[in-house]
């Protein structure tokens, strides 16, 4: 089913939660929303589901608007942050609850919950109550009762924030090979861009109620449309140096190669996985090193400026603080946005040309 | 320091002065009372009594005027309807108030709460001026609607459904205090949740909402029953168990008995046997609750 | 966002439903000011609902007049109120307190014991309270009277304040030790101001049910001038002759009232959030 939200505007008071949101999910693609707290992605999602009134918008199932139309009646699977089964049901009730709801035979409803809970692999939980699960059961229970009615579209908010880390990538990868052989049209909400990242066709990132970016995973990362989305996505964080300001000379080391008239009023961007170490024309002064395990992340302050970057831990093992090493950047590698409007900027062959990106709003996975 | 000593100690210390007050001024006297059900005590004379065994109970099940079996009767069916209506009210409020907006919420939980704080005897009065055949509210509603005046308070059936009435008004405001916080204490979601599983609103609630508050549902249904059992001066402002008894429940029996009879003994048996019903309730209530609790845990 | 979003047609029942209600909850009190504050005259057969003059004779003459009962019947309610709750107060924060803080063998049991007594027919302490105070010499006083009302609304104030304890963290007293407050420091400037707003809602309880208590004092004060107006109001029906004196009763009634409700208004708030504990419990 081919999802649509147009022009949503949703105020809280005086506060707009979401503003002139538009976003569609074609047929079949999941769509990350990851956001700062506060960025309107649950919002959004409760618009979609029913509960929440807004000031403008519409939001069309394959075309049909069902602004006005009662949650019960949407075919939405929706599963909560906080798996909202029901604690006084079994698992198998609570699984059965929507087929009841819709008056299902009692005989076929029964194989359908069987079904999915296998599908699930909650089978053998069937005669538990809610209170003898784990957090991934219930989790799993959740995802099985949004799923057996067969709905339209699957919602899905923060599904995974209160499982603990290990679990959490193990279960994004379950639901995401579900979802594809399901070919459920999917909206997955999130804070953590990492999970949006793995698993999305797509990523939407949102801030202060809207849209400021909206691609696939690989694009985002290496071509992200702004500064915001730059910040945003990728862990450690982007390093970001301004031609104006402290690292006024670091920043136009940066960015001299790169383009023909200097480079003012612009922003240099460099990840820390692209920042290597060994060789290089920057001297610089180590200052911290942290290990991560498989990496280590390592301070460095050259002048005025620091930079973050991300060394494999051989490497890193035999770095040490005070230590000056010679540092690169590849110039493939450098971003750039401009420090007015926070867009990236594209600098052609020739060096001098600019060129503004454009966001892509419009869905489908063909795009 | 006998820090230990005086550790152990601090908790009885600070209670000597509640339990005293209670033992003497509640415990004592009820105590008292199961004593008195077995002596010939009057009025008149109350100290150097004979006991009499259970001869106060005989009597007092066996009476004629009015017949025992009358009063319980009336008890049974103003406690049920009391029950009935106030549980019905006070939960359907709390529902639908439990489904607007806070500020609204508040305002008129407020409202709905008034009566709860009035004393029984002006609810009495209060109701008695209404059923007043001449005068009272009820007959004018029904005169406006062509129908003739009714004798409210002088006729056995009549009069048992107006005092049921004005109990339920004086006590849905309990079950609507209980219901309400049991209902602002279930996660908003599985509400939420029902909705988008396609779920009328009458099957979340009979499915998830009430399964949800049942032992506290259950709590204001047993305070509201026990209310009703002891309800007095309601019924002695409104008809005074009159005409002829026939409004007489065993908490107004108990009254007579004691106080216009002064039959201090038969008086008190009736209290032990009103409170022995009471007692049933409450123990068959924590035995329903241990069950559910058990499922739960 | 609202939890549940109904149809136009769930949303007019509701809307019905609750204005029933409304109706139902307003118009005896309405009915009561109505009668109170219409002239006399206007009080007879065939009656209409809203008045066509209003006079506050009735109540001035319930309160000032030859045949009213006088300000002292709702003084004595008052002095017996406050001083119940007064007491009350005192005893729920001591027993609460014990309860909440001290892990006591029996302490739940005790509990649960001292609630169960709150279920036992309030009618029937008469009887037996009527003998101890005639043994005790206590007969007739308003000690005897208060401190009978106050154990009434004891049991139910010792679980609310031992509620309101145990929502204050021990923490907060242990910081108060280390930081040097001695006990009574710590109970004056911690512990109390934390727990006042239980204390409030223990002590407006206490007060509205002994405002409001009529069969203790109908059996336990046999002065005419120490009664309470609940059992002084009586004489308006008991009035042999012809009909219930229904404008002075009502007037009566009205004056009763206001304490209570300006007392409700003020603290409906608390109250309710308080009830709403209640329902929070399930243990």
């Amino acid at each position: 089913m081919k999802l649509d939200i147009e022009g949503l505007t949703v105020e809280y008071g005086q506060v707009a939660a979401v503003r002139g949101l538009n976003l569609t999910v074609g047929h079949g693609e999941l769509v990350a929303l990851v956001g700062p707290s506060g960025c309107g992605k649950t919002t959004t999602l409760g618009f979609i589901t029913g509960f929440i009134r807004p000031k403008s918008g519409r939001v069309l199932f394959d075309g049909i608007d069902v602004t006005d139309l009662a949650p019960q009646r949407r075919g939405i699977g929706y599963v909560f942050q906080d798996y909202a089964i029901y604690p006084h049901m079994t698992v198998r009730e609570n699984i059965r609850f929507p087929l009841d709801a819709a008056k299902v035979d009692r005989k076929k409803a029964e194989r359908d919950v069987d079904e999915i809970a296998g599908l699930m692999g909650v089978g053998n939980l069937l005669a538990r109550r809610p209170h003898q699960l784990s957090g991934g059961q219930r989790q799993r229970v959740a995802l099985a009762r949004a799923l057996v009615k067969k709905p339209v579209v699957l919602l899905l908010d923060e599904p995974l924030s209160n499982l603990d880390a290990h679990l959490r990538v193990e279960v994004r990868a379950e639901i995401r090979r579900l979802q594809l052989d399901l070919k459920m049209t999917t909206v997955f909400v999130t804070h953590d861009q990492a999970e949006a990242m793995a698993i999305a066709d797509r990523v939407a990132v949102m801030n202060n109620g809207d849209i400021v970016a909206l691609t696939s995973p690989s694009t985002l990362y290496s071509r992200p449309p702004s500064l915001f989305a730059a910040q945003f996505i990728g862990s450690p964080q982007i390093n970001i140096w301004a031609t104006d300001g402290p690292d006024e000379a670091l920043a136009h080391r940066v960015i001299a190669p790169l383009v023909r008239d200097g480079g003012a009023g612009l922003l240099a961007g460099v990840r820390p996985e692209h920042v290597t170490v060994g060789t290089g024309d920057i001297q610089a002064t180590t200052t911290l090193t942290e290990p991560l395990g498989r990496d280590f992340l390592v301070h460095f302050e050259v002048g005025p400026s620091s930079i973050r970057s991300l060394v494999p831990a051989e490497q890193g093992a035999l770095l040490k603080t005070g230590e000056v090493v010679p540092i690169a950047m590849e110039r493939s590698h450098v971003l750039l946005f401009d420090a007015a409007t926070g867009l990236r900027v594209e600098i052609d062959e020739a060096g001098a040309r600019r060129r503004d990106d454009m966001m892509e709003t419009q869905g489908g996975l063909a795009g | 320091m006998a820090q230990r000593a005086l550790g152990r100690a601090t908790p009885w210390l600070l209670l000597v002065l509640p339990l005293l007050l209670l033992f003497l001024f509640l415990l004592l006297p009820y105590l008292l009372t199961f004593y008195y059900s077995t002596t010939s005590a009057t009025i008149g004379r109350l100290l150097n009594v004979q006991e009499v065994g259970l001869k106060n109970f005989q009597t007092v099940l066996s009476s004629h005027a009015p017949p025992f079996l009358s009063v319980v009767a009336i008890t049974a069916v103003f406690t049920t309807g009391t029950l009935v209506g106030s549980m019905i009210l006070g939960t359907g409020l709390a529902l639908a108030l439990h489904t607007v907006s806070a500020g609204l919420r508040s305002a008129l939980l407020a409202v709905f709460l008034i009566p709860w704080v009035i004393a029984a005897v002006i609810i009495g009065y209060t109701w008695r001026l209404i059923y007043d055949p001449a005068i009272g509210l009820a007959n004018s509603v029904l005169e406006a609607f062509g129908v003739a005046p009714v004798a409210w308070l002088t006729e056995q059936a009549s009069a048992i459904a107006a005092l049921i009435v004005a109990n339920v008004w004086a006590g849905y405001g309990i079950v609507l205090l209980v219901v309400s916080g049991a209902l602002a204490n279930v996660p908003p979601n599985i509400i939420l949740a029902g909705q988008v599983d396609g779920a009328s609103y009458g099957r979340i609630v009979r499915k998830v909402i009430l399964p949800a508050i049942r032992p506290t549902f259950l709590l204001a249904g047993l305070v509201a029953l026990v209310s009703g059992l002891n309800t007095f001066d309601l019924i002695y402002a409104m008809t005074r168990g009159g005409p002829l008894y026939q409004t007489e429940t065993m908490a107004l029996e108990m009254y007579r008995l004691t106080a216009q009879k002064g039959n201090v003994g038969q008086g008190a048996a009736t209290t032990v046997i009103l409170f022995t019903v009471s007692l049933a309730l409450a123990v068959a209530y924590v035995i329903i609750w241990r069950r559910e609790a058990r499922k739960w845990s | 966002m609202e939890l549940v979003r109904f149809s136009l047609g769930g949303r007019l029942l509701r809307t019905l439903g609750v204005a029933f209600m409304l109706a139902f909850a307003l118009l005896p009190l309405l009915w009561v000011v109505s009668i109170a504050l219409r002239p006399g005259s206007q009080a007879i057969y065939p009656i209409s609902i809203i008045p066509s003059s209003v006079t506050l004779d009735n109540v001035w003459g319930v309160l000032f007049g030859p045949t009213g009962i006088g300000l002292g019947p709702y003084r004595n309610a008052a002095f017996y109120g406050l001083s119940s709750a007064l007491i009350t107060a005192v005893a729920s924060t001591l027993g609460g307190y014990a309860l909440a803080r001290y892990n006591m063998r029996s302490g739940e049991g005790l509990l649960v014991v001292i609630l169960a007594l709150s279920f036992l027919p309030s009618a029937s302490r008469i009887v037996p309270l009527f003998i101890l105070f005639s043994a005790s010499g206590l007969y007739g006083t308003s000690q005897g009277v208060i401190l009978a009302y106050a154990a009434g609304s004891t049991p139910l104030g010792i679980w609310l304040m031992a509620g309101a304890f145990r929502q204050i963290p021990v923490r907060l007293e242990q910081a108060a030790r280390i930081d040097g407050a001695g006990t009574v420091l710590t109970m004056r400037r911690v512990v109390l101001p934390l727990a006042l707003p239980g204390i409030l809602v223990v002590a407006t309880l206490a007060f509205i049910d002994g405002w409001n208590s009529f069969s203790l004092p109908l059996i336990l004060i046999p002065k005419d001038t120490a009664q309470p107006y609940t059992v002084a109001l009586q004489r308006y029906i008991q009035e042999i002759g012809y009909g219930i004196n229904w404008p002075l009763l009502a007037a009566g009634s009205l004056v009763a009232l206001v304490p209570v409700l300006t007392v409700f208004a003020i603290l409906q708030r608390r109250l309710v959030r308080v009830g709403g504990l209640g329902g929070a419990i399930r243990g």
